[in-house]
């Protein structure tokens, strides 16, 4: 194996293994989901153009989140003018908050993960709509017969149930 | 891992004005719901700069609908970069730097066929020193690079090299190379050695998972599968597979997963599992005293004069522990009485002291670091009659007078351990030739230990430590393993 096909393959294998965080902390300062897509794009073909700087060994999350984090600034600067979204300073207080407290966070989303599975099916089909298949919340109601203060009166339940579930989880883990 | 304890957390959002804490909710949803106004957003910005609770409630929220969002992610079916998708995402880098989109999808696609389509080495072998290879299913040549498949070595030292992490094996080792960050250790013993970044790098052994961060461990699978795991520095995660347990092991710590049990021992000591097999055939026994038998007891004393009220309700069936130089009225200890006055005159070859550690929902755990514990003994001559319901501040064993401390002279010292920040629940044990000299010396009579923190420098929101009383209903109660050999007349 060349060292360029090594270098490819540790790179791939970092990258993969970091999608999903990196996912999270880009849509923690950016809510919109499709804005966050878009940074992540960004921020991987950065990661990749720059990877000859990170030294092998050593921390691959701090490195990718600190791109991630100017590409976040770079978006929300050209856009900006168009969208409501946090400022810098905020971005940062986040964005170190996670740092500071990346286990915990870590945990929580670990916890999540199974809260989700146990979402009953009428909310599961909510959860599908919105965040599956990327349904508005008008369309939603459309589809379930109600209003559309109901949807997202109904999104927020969720979110308040599945909070608590992690709550609960980590509690029984002793953590919480 | 650090963490927050849900009642001082409820109890500080519930005491900023329910309006704000109110108005934070709706932003936020707002926020999250994308129907919030650039007013709104830099409403909640002055609330998120105000509060940690509610910056830290924000990011979990924010979390959670990413990861709802995840769920749907095309990347998460594309473990390669997701350039594929980015003609349905335009971006301006794409768009101004085709050159760099080529090459990238070029060589991510060699490098994504490489890697699927080839079987893969995942380690090399580094050095082979006298020996001896069984009927494996990988080469075993010096510089070789192997698959995935299994390495049988009878005898000698062999030294295999994955991407981060070097493994050291003595014959007879049985094990298998599954990916570049995994292997399993079906018997034998080998040592791994991490390098930076290989931090999650897993052993798999017939009992239990080890989960590397950043460490030099040594790990031996008996014939029967148990297996002992040694951290000699760094930090790991250990599961055990069959009853789910899991801990941390930090520092220099050690752990036993036999069939059904995940234990820690706490004191490194030479003592190995082919050891403590043959201990267990020669004269004599095991035996297994808790606080619940004949006149035990346990209790624990708080130096200041208040106790939990509803504001703090206190967990049942625990005994606290606690040390801060800041809120020195919380600092906390614990009583335990074992009843020695059953056991014959023996000679006790080995004496632990066992603690299971319960969650408190007292205190931030991630204002307190690992926690290093100190375990004493009361002398014999100042082991004053008390029970769970007189316990005081003013009255307890070891008491110095008109203080509310532990007296130097009536006390002595019988071992420590470590609880890690990121678990302090699971079970503890001491073992330390102190502890048995001061058992040995009981027999006959009672014992009482006292427990407690060494952790001067916590703030005083601090978690506080439980261990279970024998009252708990799910736990174990406290616990002397001794093992015990009649004393033969002369």
């Amino acid at each position: 194996m060349s060292e360029t096909d090594q270098d490819t393959t540790e790179f791939i294998q970092l990258l993969t293994e970091h999608q999903r965080l990196l996912f999270h902390y880009i849509h923690s300062l950016i809510p919109a989901r499709n804005d966050a897509d878009e940074v992540l794009q960004e921020t991987n073909l950065v990661l990749w153009r720059e990877y000859h700087q990170f030294e092998s060994g050593s921390n691959f999350r701090a490195w990718a989140c600190t791109v991630a984090l100017n590409q976040v600034r770079a978006f929300t600067s050209k856009k900006r003018a168009k969208r409501p979204c946090f400022d810098t300073e905020t971005m940062m207080l986040i964005s170190e908050r996670q740092e500071h407290r990346s286990a915990y966070f870590d945990s929580r989303l670990d916890a999540l993960e199974n809260c989700i599975q146990k979402l009953p099916p009428r909310k599961r089909t909510f959860v599908d709509q919105r965040y599956r298949l990327g349904c508005s919340v008008e369309s939603i109601a459309n589809q379930m017969g109600s209003s559309v203060e109901a949807v997202y009166k109904m999104l927020r339940r969720i979110r308040t149930t599945l909070h608590d579930c992690v709550d609960q989880t980590l509690s029984q883990e002793g953590l919480g | 891992m650090t963490a927050w304890i849900k009642p001082y957390r409820r109890k500080d959002l519930a005491s900023m004005n329910i309006e704000q804490r109110e108005r934070y909710v709706f932003l936020r949803d707002a926020v999250l719901d994308r129907t919030a106004t650039q007013d709104e957003i830099d409403e909640l910005q002055t609330l998120l700069a105000s509060s940690n609770e509610f910056l830290d409630d924000y990011i979990e929220h924010a979390h959670q609908e990413s990861s709802l969002a995840w769920d749907a992610h095309p990347t998460t079916s594309q473990p390669s970069i997701p350039v594929s998708s980015a003609p349905d995402h335009p971006n301006w880098l794409w768009r101004y730097m085709p050159l760099i989109a080529a090459s990238l999808i070029f060589i991510a696609a060699v490098g994504w066929e490489w890697t699927t389509l080839q079987p893969q080495p995942v380690a090399t072998i580094l050095s082979s020193t006298n020996c001896q290879w069984g009927n494996g299913t990988l080469p075993t040549s010096v510089g070789q690079e192997l698959t995935s498949g299994r390495l049988r070595l009878i005898s000698g030292i062999a030294e295999i090299q994955f991407p981060k992490v070097t493994v050291s094996m003595e014959g007879p080792v049985d094990i298998e190379l599954i990916s570049s960050q995994r292997c399993r250790l079906h018997s034998g013993s080998i040592v791994g050695s991490v390098a930076k970044g290989g931090e999650g790098f897993v052993v798999e052994t017939p009992r239990a998972e080890i989960i590397d961060r950043g460490t030099k461990f040594g790990v031996f699978v008996d014939s029967a599968g148990d297996a002992r795991l040694d951290l000699m520095e760094g930090k790991m995660d250990v599961k055990h597979l069959t009853n789910g347990r899991q801990m941390t092991l930090d520092g220099s710590g050690r752990a036993y997963a036999s069939e059904h049990e995940l234990e820690t021992i706490s004191r490194p000591t030479n003592r190995t599992v082919t050891d403590q097999r043959r201990t267990d055939r020669s004269n004599g026994e095991f035996i297994h005293i808790s606080s619940a038998y004949g006149n035990g007891d346990e209790g624990d004393v708080t130096s200041g004069p208040r106790l939990e009220g509803n504001d703090f309700p206190r967990p049942d069936d625990a005994l606290l522990v606690k040390h801060s130089a800041e809120s020195p009225e919380w600092n906390r200890k614990a009583f335990i009485r074992f009843d020695l006055s059953g056991v014959t005159q023996s000679d006790i070859g080995e004496a632990e002291l066992r603690l299971e550690g319960i969650a408190t929902g007292m205190g931030y755990l991630s204002l307190v670091p690992d926690s290093q514990f100190k375990v004493f003994g009361i002398r014999p001559e100042h082991n004053i009659p008390w029970d769970s319901q007189d316990l005081h501040r003013e009255h307890f064993p070891g008491r110095r007078e008109n203080t509310y401390q532990l007296d130097d002279k009536k006390i002595e010292l019988l071992g420590e351990f470590t609880v890690p920040q990121s678990k302090p629940v699971g079970q503890f044990v001491l073992q330390d030739e102190r502890l048995k000299d001061f058992i040995q010396q009981a027999i006959g009579s009672t014992a009482t230990v006292v427990i407690t923190r060494v952790t001067p420098n916590a703030p005083s929101q601090s978690y506080v430590h439980g261990f279970a009383t024998r009252t708990h209903p799910t736990a174990n109660p406290p616990m002397l393993r001794l093992h015990v050999t009649p004393t033969t007349a002369d």
